[in-house]
């Protein structure tokens, strides 16, 4: 029994030896791998504070004198850090400069090393530096046939970050087919932000020459699809109402008064409703007027906001008997909407239901003081 | 200009904006100093006592404002002359810094050679 016990006993100090080995050899990893890539980020420092300080006199010195770009391709002697260090400083510069002097550093960019650079980071195997290489197509906004191809195929990609950067970039196309691939491709993912869709959008708008009938064509044919989920569509109706594509004007109207289910969903009915009020198109007021029977909050909201923005006597009129015996509390942007449309408030307060008198009295007093905060 | 041509100091944080500045500072013959932020900015204009303090508006550790609040209560600073850069359409830092009797302000994103005339301008 005692033999038994000591075994037991120098097993466990065995183990202890070889638990504490271990730990020691990963402590020492760990401490060797902190040490090395701080070391690391020092040189790199060092490289990038050598290289700031190297670059910013040379094309300052180009800014000046009017040097032609291909000359500055003898500072370079082809290590990747050169390049991306030349890139900062051109962009920082381009940010703080104006006009003529911004147009002319933005030039430098264009410089085969720089350009051809990219190209390769396209075919990374990381994912971060080829999102950075999109970034800079997406910044120069110029993309050839070579890069438009690899940037179509990196539109579907799975990493979204990378997906998006790469629509942004092929949104520099001058052609409408590949900014209409991007929009598309994008638009189809369920999971996109509405920040990143809004600025795909935004940027979709080609800046150098008329191609407003065509965009407009295109984003009918994204909006109408079936594969684009509806929060996707809901957004694109109103960013292109708000842009101002007053191409889609009618087929916005169509849809609002259409029976379809698609377009009756609650997310695209109230994009639907709110484009009326960006196109200002009181054609649809007759309609809007009649929805403002329906119970469901989110729809009224936007409805008596419209009514309220085209003003007139038939739409100020609905909006007064809606405010009067509703039993349930009013959303109090409705309500505001529905005193700016021009009524007394005093006979609206009257006639309000107490629930909404509360709401109204302080409305009022709110609206009373208004020009003198505006002051 | 030589050794008496005027002294520039820039108070600004962003590295693009003081190498631009400075680069044209010279080669105009200016003699010139740089501080990246607010507090040292500060205590430059009191040392060096610059003809010419170029100052932006968003520093670290005193903002542009104060300092020149503080440069026109100092009896040995108050006849400095100020250029501040401000952001575009901050139509309320331009009116704070004349209420503050700035010199002259300089829109960013600006043109050097813009810079260079009000420069001259103050210093005329």
């Amino acid at each position: 029994m005692l033999a038994f016990l000591q075994t037991q006993h120098e097993i466990s100090i065995q183990i202890l030896w070889l638990t504490f080995l271990i730990l020691l050899v990963f402590t020492l990893v760990l401490l060797l791998g902190s040490m090395y890539m701080r070391w690391r980020h020092r040189v790199i420092d060092r490289k990038v504070e050598h290289y700031t300080s190297y670059f910013y006199p040379i094309v300052l010195e180009y800014l000046e004198t009017g040097g032609k770009e291909d000359e500055m391709l003898k500072h370079f002697t082809g290590k990747k850090i050169e390049y991306a260090v030349f890139e900062k400083v051109v962009i920082d510069l381009v940010n703080q400069l104006q006009g003529e002097d911004a147009n002319k550093i933005r030039q430098l960019l264009f410089i085969d090393p720089i350009f051809e650079h990219h190209v390769k980071q396209l075919d990374s195997r990381s994912d971060i530096a080829k999102v950075k290489a999109c970034n800079y197509f997406s910044y120069i906004r110029l993309v050839n046939f070579k890069v438009i191809q690899k940037l179509r195929h990196m539109v579907r990609a799975e990493n979204r970050l990378l997906a998006f950067s790469a629509a942004s970039a092929l949104m520099g196309s001058r052609k409408i087919e590949h900014r209409e691939y991007a929009l598309f491709t994008l638009a189809k993912r369920k999971r996109i932000t509405e920040m990143a869709l809004l600025e795909l959008l935004f940027k979709f708008q080609y800046q150098h020459d008329d191609q407003r009938d065509a965009e407009a064509k295109s984003l009918r044919k994204i909006i109408l699809s079936a594969d684009v989920p509806s929060d996707n569509v809901a957004l694109l109706i109103l960013g292109a109402s708000e842009i101002g594509y007053f191409q889609l004007r009618e087929l916005f109207y169509k849809l609002l008064i259409s029976k379809e289910r698609k377009w009756n969903i609650s997310v695209i009915k109230v994009a639907l409703i709110r484009a009326q009020g960006y196109f200002f198109n009181d054609e649809a007021a007759p309609y809007l007027r009649k929805m403002m029977d329906s119970r469901k909050i989110k729809v009224l909201k936007p409805t008596a906001e419209v009514l309220s923005t085209f003003g007139g006597e038939e739409n100020d009129q609905v909006l007064f008997e809606k405010i009067q015996g509703r039993n349930e509390d009013l959303d109090f942007t409705i309500m505001s909407a529905m005193v700016r449309s021009g009524y007394d408030m005093k006979t609206i307060t009257e006639n309000a239901n107490t629930k909404n008198k509360a709401y109204l009295d302080t409305l009022v007093e709110i609206l009373r003081h208004e020009p003198e905060m505006n002051q | 200009m030589g050794s008496d041509s005027p002294l520039v100091l820039l108070v600004e944080d962003e590295l693009a904006v003081s190498k631009l500045v400075e680069f044209k500072m010279k080669r105009e013959g200016f003699k010139f100093e740089h501080r990246a932020n607010g507090k040292e900015g500060y205590e430059a204009v009191g040392e060096l006592k610059p003809d010419v303090v170029i100052l932006d508006v968003m520093l670290p550790s005193m903002n542009g404002f104060e300092i020149l609040r503080r440069i026109r209560e100092d009896d040995d600073t108050k006849e400095t002359k100020v250029i501040m850069l401000t952001s575009k359409n901050r139509v309320n830092d331009i009116k704070t810094g004349f209420d503050l009797k700035v010199d002259e302000y300089l829109e960013k994103p600006f043109r050097p050679d813009e810079l260079i005339l009000r420069l001259h301008k103050v210093l005329s």
